[in-house]
């Protein structure tokens, strides 16, 4: 058995297209999350990054589907589980909070209910002892006077407290694996930190793996171990955080590093990355960024490039640098 | 929320008032006096002007109006010009038949509707989902009246099941009671099943759609539980549509008391069109407004009281 906590491979989520075909959106990614590790998902939107995760999570909606690849989480293969089987391990062993903290909370429900209806799920504990345990996951995510807070409802909290309410639920059956899908996109920047902080400080104190989905390169490479960056449906490109900050391989990398501007470095002009990221269904028959990328030779528009392990430090580039 | 809850039933007391203006004018706009009915076509114009002086109708209508709505204000709706008996007393003696079948049918309505609804929504396109939207076109469609001639025919003249009209009150025992209101109130309901299911589906499908709701599942609830999360949510305008169905039931339940041969407000209020017996159809419109009014305003406060941001804002 791999010693991995989570291991992905050759996932693939299509949706039926109104024509009867399946377009693919995520077309076949590996990687994988050993216990306590954390890892970052980078790429713009469109890659297939969250989809990939709500596969895992088994919390696809309909025209989205799984059409390849195995999930496997201690061993077990997720996408063979029953629906019985992924609600006992969802909120469990597995969490997922997601990006919008604003519509991710019941609006008619008090952040106390919230809380507790997961834990009652999970453990037969009486009420008063679930208020309890709520209590505790709500203070631990660093929110003052929880006990009292309960019976508030999400209106009353901020943007940032709503986002600790949703990890508070996350965390509150101690979960081995929880996955952040861009947590803090919709926060402001100084609350974003914070939310960063958190996430590092329960990892570290709770034992827990985290998968931190996000489009910041720099934000994620704050608190993870390694980086799965994604384009076009595919990983270009995964490694540990250093060697993808010093050294990335992939051109994509590269470039995606250069648009966040460096605040200790000199003042020069924000960079982009020319173009957009490729439609669903129009994908090149390639490399996926081969019409984007600065680099690209002949075989890069023709052929798509295998991932190739060097180091522990995995690429899919025909030119690497 | 006090002050609020006291705006809006001051609110509703104005319509009230503006709708039982309204209702004064009409009744006394119609052609022939109550004098006319009551004397013969026989009597002298001496006479008829005795009795409108007697009765007060030769004064100006405001004064009229205001002289009535204080009498209705102290629960005292006069006495009929026509039968003399008293007009309150008329309707708290037919009220209870009519109430009856409509709560009835009320009750048959929100459960049956929701519960409809609820199902059709849990799987859009599923087989149960394309039943009840066809269910629901052919409700939508269906006279009441006719409705119940055809349960008549078949529930109670072939297949001899429940009497084919009449009224029991409670007071015969309860068996009886429901057996007289249960075609009546099935007849009037299956309008009000259609649109509710429709609503409590529409709506509840597009809160099972919310980000809270995938929240709820990644945390692994059980389906019932994430149903309920987003049923609260889907509520509102179900409740809304629930109050309107309610005062329109009333209108409705008239019609479905002729067919069905029943005592209640309507042999009340069509003997009281045609014999001019302008108290007693002020009375039981004005009446039939209030409950109207009156469940409007339950169903906001409802919602009020579900929605915790309009809490707090009160």
């Amino acid at each position: 058995m791999s010693p991995d906590l989570l291991s992905v491979e050759g996932l693939r989520v299509g949706f039926r297209s109104a024509d009867g075909g399946i377009v693919e959106a995520v077309r076949g990614v590996d990687f994988s999350v050993a216990p306590g590790e954390a890892v970052g998902i980078v790429g713009e939107s469109g890659s297939g990054k969250s989809l990939s995760m709500l596969a895992v999570m088994r919390l696809l909606v309909a025209p989205a589907r799984v059409t390849g690849g195995r999930v496997l989480f201690d061993g077990e293969d997720l996408l063979a589980a029953d629906e019985r089987r992924m609600r006992a391990l969802r909120g469990r062993d597995i969490a997922m909070v997601f990006q919008d903290p604003q519509s991710s909370l019941n609006p008619a429900l008090t952040i106390g209910r919230q809380i507790t209806d997961v834990v009652r799920a999970h453990r037969g504990v009486s009420s008063a002892e679930a208020r309890r345990i709520a209590a505790e996951a709500l203070e631990r995510v660093g929110i003052r006077d929880a006990g009292r807070r309960l019976a508030s409802y999400p209106h009353e909290f901020s943007g940032g407290m709503r986002q600790r309410a949703l990890i508070a639920m996350a965390i509150a059956c101690r979960p081995r694996l929880l996955i952040a899908d861009e947590p803090t996109t919709a926060l402001d920047v100084t609350v974003q930190a914070q939310i960063v902080d958190l996430i590092a400080e329960l990892r570290r104190e709770l034992g827990l793996a985290v998968v931190f989905i996000s489009h910041n390169l720099q934000l994620v490479a704050e608190i993870v171990d390694r980086v799965v960056v994604m384009y076009g449906g595919k990983v270009v490109e995964d490694g540990p955080v250093e060697a993808i900050e010093l050294a990335p391989r992939h051109p994509y990398t590269s470039l995606l590093k250069a648009c966040v501007p460096s605040l200790s470095g000199p003042v020069g002009p924000l960079t982009a990355i020319e173009g957009a990221p490729p439609r669903l269904g129009r994908l090149p028959i390639g490399c996926p960024f081969s019409p984007r990328c600065p680099d690209a030779i002949e075989p890069c528009l023709s052929e798509m490039p295998p991932l190739v392990t060097e180091a522990g430090h995995r690429s899919a580039c025909w030119r690497p640098r | 929320m006090l002050r609020l809850v006291a705006g809006r039933i001051v609110s509703s007391i104005g319509t009230l008032l503006f709708v039982g203006l309204a209702l004064f004018a009409l009744t006394r706009s119609g052609p022939g006096s109550p004098a006319r009915i009551v004397l013969g076509a026989d009597a002298t114009a001496e006479q008829i002007v005795q009795f409108e002086q007697a009765h007060g109708l030769d004064r100006p209508f405001l004064s009229q109006y205001a002289a009535w709505l204080g009498d209705v204000v102290r629960g005292d709706f006069g006495k009929s010009f026509v039968t003399g008996r008293n007009v309150a007393t008329d309707i708290v003696s037919a009220l209870p038949v009519t109430l009856s079948i409509v709560l009835f049918a009320f009750a048959i309505a929100l459960v049956c509707g929701v519960g409809i609804g609820v199902l059709a929504a849990l799987r859009p396109g599923g087989a149960f989902d394309r039943v009840s939207r066809f269910a629901a076109v052919l409700g939508l469609s269906i006279p009441a009246f006719w409705l119940g001639i055809v349960l008549i025919r078949f529930l109670a003249v072939d297949l001899r099941l429940l009497p084919p009209g009449g009224y029991f009150p409670l007071s015969a025992g309860l068996s009886l009671h429901l057996q007289s209101i249960l075609m009546p109130s099935l007849s009037l309901a299956v309008y009000y099943i259609a649109v509710l299911a429709r609503m409590t589906q529409a709506s509840l499908q597009e809160t099972l759609r919310g980000d809270y709701v995938r929240t709820a599942r990644a945390m692994g609830l059980s389906s019932r539980q994430v149903v309920f999360y987003a049923l609260v949510n889907a509520l509102p305008p179900v409740i809304n549509l629930a109050a309107l169905s309610f005062g329109y039931m009333f209108g409705w339940a008239l019609i479905i008391e002729q067919v069905f041969n029943i005592p209640g407000l309507s042999r009340a209020l069509l003997n009281a069109i045609s014999q001019r017996d302008f108290l007693l159809l002020q009375g039981i419109v004005f009446l039939f407004t209030a409950i109207f009014v009156f469940a409007n305003l339950g169903a906001d406060l409802i919602n009020r009281v579900l929605d915790p941001r309009q809490r707090a804002a009160a």
